[in-house]
This record gives structure tokens, C-alpha cells and sequence, in this order.
């Protein structure tokens, strides 16, 4: 067992009848923060319910703090915050406390109150009352009331204003900052995801595409741009796609520096994960 | 196991604030016209409708798919909405207590009629439970009426029938009593592990 790793996906094999999970592994270690990106449908959520018991998978393991499959101990250290507010909305954020406080042994009812007094959530209102972005601070309220060492998190930035977001993010930073704590998130923002993640794993049809360093995504793609003719007649395994316009041709790259080496004349831009995901997503034109 | 019957109680208890204002109008209305079992008739009604509501309110928010990832085990996400609506069955019995002595009604119909009552709400709750937790509360509709009301029929056969052979009064109340408490106890613990079973198997 790696003691350094809160999240260990190996050969995890999901079959629906219209999609298929194919051999997803990756680990997150401690202190880190991993952006899980795809296009809709390609599995992240499936991925995130198989990790959280959700869903059970046909084949592959989990590993969760260094134990097999999910134990109910280990759910006291796991926070979640999905898409939704997931508490009944007739209630007030007191009661959701109570509800909590009963629930979870680690609960830490002054936590709580400091995270409403922080978000400014306020109990005389119903929950259904709240703007999408109070309930989701409601939900990263309840997740990171536990002492919780993981946290999950489906989509919890999607439809929020940038300023929100932006305390999210510095959040999420401020959670892993004691080197213990860990996030595993998803997000199609992913300009939240460049600015915080530590790690990259691309999920594309059901299948991994790509498990790595952000840094190493950053530093080590790129986008090549000529004339079709020109960036076509390159042959070389650093070129891993072609995007043909009627302006000229792009090509994703691998290996930068050893590109520019090797081509000086052709323009090379940095890549955006946003950017990667779209060249990764489309067929070879 | 605690935390979630508190979550139900917060949820039925908006719930209950809606449905008193029908149930004063009707409550009045059945006293007036010396029908006060119809009223607890009614009670025990709005205490198997909240169970309903209780489910459509998991479903609607999806408390259903994040009581997955609390701390519980799936037996004590399902005993904890058998007790709640124990608690419910409790309190509508007191409400029905509470009206039959405002009207007067405490006699042997009355009487009579809570039995009835809490009969119906326990058998409704050991139906509803586990076919909520298997189709939802919405697909289970049709299922639903076929496991209340065709039980229903048949008790209505048999009794009828033990009445034409002139042998319905010939057994000892007692032995009515304890053997309806029997059933009722063995199929509640069915009802308990049929909604664990059938929880536990459940994805989201």
C-alpha cells in the first residue's frame, strides 16, 4: 500500500447499456488537488459514483486511505458536494446542523457556525430560497464541517458568478494547504481548474486519455500552427493531431522544446486545458 | 440513524403545517355531522400521505443519492424511516385521541375506528416502504394500489364469507387480536429486510 495516496482507481470497468466505462485507474496523493475534465458524458460522474458507492463497478478496485472499497469509517472523512444542493430545501441551515451533528460522529458544530457567519448564510430563510451560489457554499459548509480529508466535489463551480467561484477556489487551496487533504473534482470550467489543480485526469468516451501533471500539461503541450502543407509534411511522434482550417492547419504537440528545436520556423502557442480538450475530443480532420 | 429521523421530522413537520388547515375544515365538518370516526379516518390519511411526501422529498432533492455517502450503514438509512413513521403513526394517534375527546366521540366507534385506522397506516407503511425504496415513489404508483387495495378485497372476502357461514363471531376476540398483531409483526420485519435488500442494491 502507497501510504501517500488518499485515491487509488485501478481497472475500474463500468457496462450501461448505451456506455461503457473502460479500465479507468489514476491515484491522487495527499495534499494534492486533481481536476477530473471530459466532454458531457464521457464518465467523469460515473467515475466519482463509483468511488463514493454509488454505483458499483463490474471489475477494478478503489482504494480510499490506503483501504479497499469504501468503509463507512471512511465516509467520516470524505465531504461531498454535488451539482445540487441535496438536502430537503423546506429546511433552514439550524436544522440542516442538527440533521448533521447526528449523523457524523467528527462533526464540529463551531465550524459549521464560523463557515455561516464566513459565507453569510442566513437562518431565517428557507433553503430553497438561497441563490445557487449560497447553497453551494451551503454544501461546502457541510462538506468541510467533519474534518474531512477528501473531499469530492461534482461540478461545484458550474453556474456560480466569478467572484463566488473565485472564493471557492481559494477555499478549496486553503483545505489542502496542511498537506494531508486532498480534492478530487470536476469541473468544465476549466480556467478553476489551471488556476488550482495539481493534477489532470481526462476522461474521453468512457476511456482515460491523458493522467498527468498539470505543470507537464502545461509546459509540455502546445499547439503548432502553419500552413496546411507545411505542418502536414511534418512527420514526427511528437505531433499527436491535426486541426485543418481554411486559414492554415494546428497541431497538438508533445514535447514543446524538442519541437522548437527541431521546427524553429513553425509558431508555437501555449496550450489551454480547454484548448487540449477540444484538439482531444474532435477525430483527426 | 439519529440524524436522518431528525431530517424527517424537519421535513414533515412544513408538512404538517399545510395539511392543518384541511383537516380543522374537515375535522369540524365530520363532527358536525356525528361522524367523528370519518375524522380519524382522515388523520390516519394525512399521516400516510406524509410518508409519501417524505420519499417524493428524497427523490426531489436527492437526499435519497447523498445518503449514500454519510457515515451509515444502508439497515440504519432504512430503520430510521420505519421509526419516523412510527413517530408519525404516534402523533397522528394522538391527534385522533385528542379530536375524539374534543367531540365527544370516545366510545366503542371511536375506538373502533383508531384500531381500524392504525391498522391501515402500519399495513400501508410495510407496503409503501419497500416499493419506494425499489421504483421510487412515483413509478410504484400503480403497485402501490394493487398491494393496499387488493388485500383489502380479500380480507373483505374472507370476512364476508366467515359472516354467510354464521362462524365470524364464533372466534374469541383475543385470538382475532393477537393473530393480527402476529401478521402484522412478521411483516413488518419482511418489510424492513426486503427495504435493505432491495436499498442496498440501488444506484444512483
Amino acid at each position: 500500500m502507497d501510504d501517500t495516496m488518499v485515491l487509488e482507481l485501478k481497472d475500474i470497468c463500468k457496462t450501461y447499456p448505451q456506455f461503457t466505462l473502460s479500465n479507468i485507474g489514476f491515484s491522487l496523493p495527499k495534499g494534492a488537488i486533481m481536476g477530473l475534465i471530459g466532454e458531457n458524458g464521457a464518465g467523469k460522474s460515473t467515475t466519482m459514483k463509483i468511488i463514493m458507492g454509488m454505483v458499483e463497478a463490474n471489475s477494478g478496485s478503489v482504494k480510499i486511505f490506503g483501504n479497499e472499497g469504501l468503509r463507512i469509517q471512511d465516509k467520516e472523512r470524505i465531504g461531498v458536494v454535488f451539482d445540487e444542493l441535496p438536502f430537503n430545501q423546506t429546511l433552514y441551515v439550524s436544522n440542516l446542523g442538527k440533521v448533521m451533528k447526528n449523523i457524523y460522529r467528527s462533526w464540529d458544530e463551531k465550524v459549521y457556525q464560523d463557515y455561516l457567519k464566513r459565507f453569510k448564510l442566513p437562518d431565517k430563510k428557507e433553503l430553497k430560497d438561497f441563490s445557487r451560489g449560497m447553497k453551494m457554499k451551503l454544501s461546502l459548509a457541510v462538506a468541510l464541517s467533519h474534518h474531512a480529508n477528501l473531499l469530492i466535489l461534482d461540478e461545484p463551480t458550474s453556474g456560480l458568478d466569478p467572484v463566488v467561484r473565485a472564493e471557492m477556489l481559494d477555499l478549496f487551496l486553503e483545505f489542502i494547504s496542511d498537506g494531508e487533504s486532498s480534492i478530487l473534482i470536476s469541473s468544465h470550467i476549466t480556467s478553476d481548474l489551471e488556476r488550482i489543480a495539481d493534477y489532470i485526469t481526462f476522461i474521453h468516451q468512457g476511456k482515460i486519455v491523458m493522467s498527468k501533471n498539470k505543470d507537464d500539461i502545461i509546459y509540455h503541450y502546445a499547439i503548432a500552427k502553419a500552413d496546411t502543407q507545411t505542418l502536414h509534411s511534418i512527420d514526427s511522434p511528437i505531433i499527436l493531431k491535426y486541426r485543418d482550417n481554411k486559414y492554415g492547419s494546428e497541431a497538438l504537440i508533445q514535447n514543446r522544446e524538442q519541437f522548437t528545436i527541431d521546427y524553429p520556423d513553425i509558431t508555437v502557442d501555449p496550450i489551454t486545458l480547454d484548448e487540449l480538450m477540444v484538439f482531444l475530443c474532435t477525430e483527426n480532420e | 440513524m439519529k440524524g436522518l429521523i431528525l431530517n424527517d421530522i424537519f421535513s414533515s413537520k412544513k408538512l404538517m403545517k399545510t395539511m392543518v388547515i384541511p383537516f380543522i375544515i374537515f375535522g369540524v365538518i365530520w363532527g358536525l355531522v356525528g361522524q367523528p370516526g370519518t375524522g380519524v379516518v382522515t388523520i390516519s390519511v394525512l399521516c400516510i400521505s406524509s410518508l409519501y411526501n417524505l420519499f417524493s422529498y428524497d427523490e426531489f432533492y436527492h437526499w435519497d443519492k447523498y445518503t449514500t455517502i454519510l457515515p451509515l450503514d444502508v439497515k440504519q438509512v432504512v430503520l430510521a424511516r420505519y421509526c419516523s413513521f412510527g413517530i408519525m403513526i404516534f402523533v397522528s394517534q394522538i391527534i385522533a385521541l385528542i379530536y375524539l375527546l374534543i367531540l365527544g366521540g370516545l366510545n366503542d366507534d371511536g375506538i373502533g375506528s383508531m384500531a381500524g385506522s392504525l391498522l391501515i397506516q402500519i399495513y400501508t407503511g410495510i407496503v409503501i416502504i419497500p416499493v419506494a425504496y425499489k421504483y421510487g415513489i412515483q413509478r410504484g404508483r400503480v403497485l402501490y394500489a394493487i398491494l393496499i387495495g387488493l388485500p383489502f378485497l380479500v380480507i373483505l372476502g374472507i370476512v364476508g364469507l366467515l359472516e354467510k357461514l354464521q362462524i365470524l363471531y364464533t372466534f374469541p376476540i383475543p385470538f382475532i387480536v393477537i393473530a393480527v398483531l402476529l401478521l402484522l409483526a412478521i411483516s413488518l420485519c419482511a418489510s424492513i429486510k426486503i427495504s435493505t435488500a432491495f436499498l442496498r442494491k440501488k444506484e444512483y
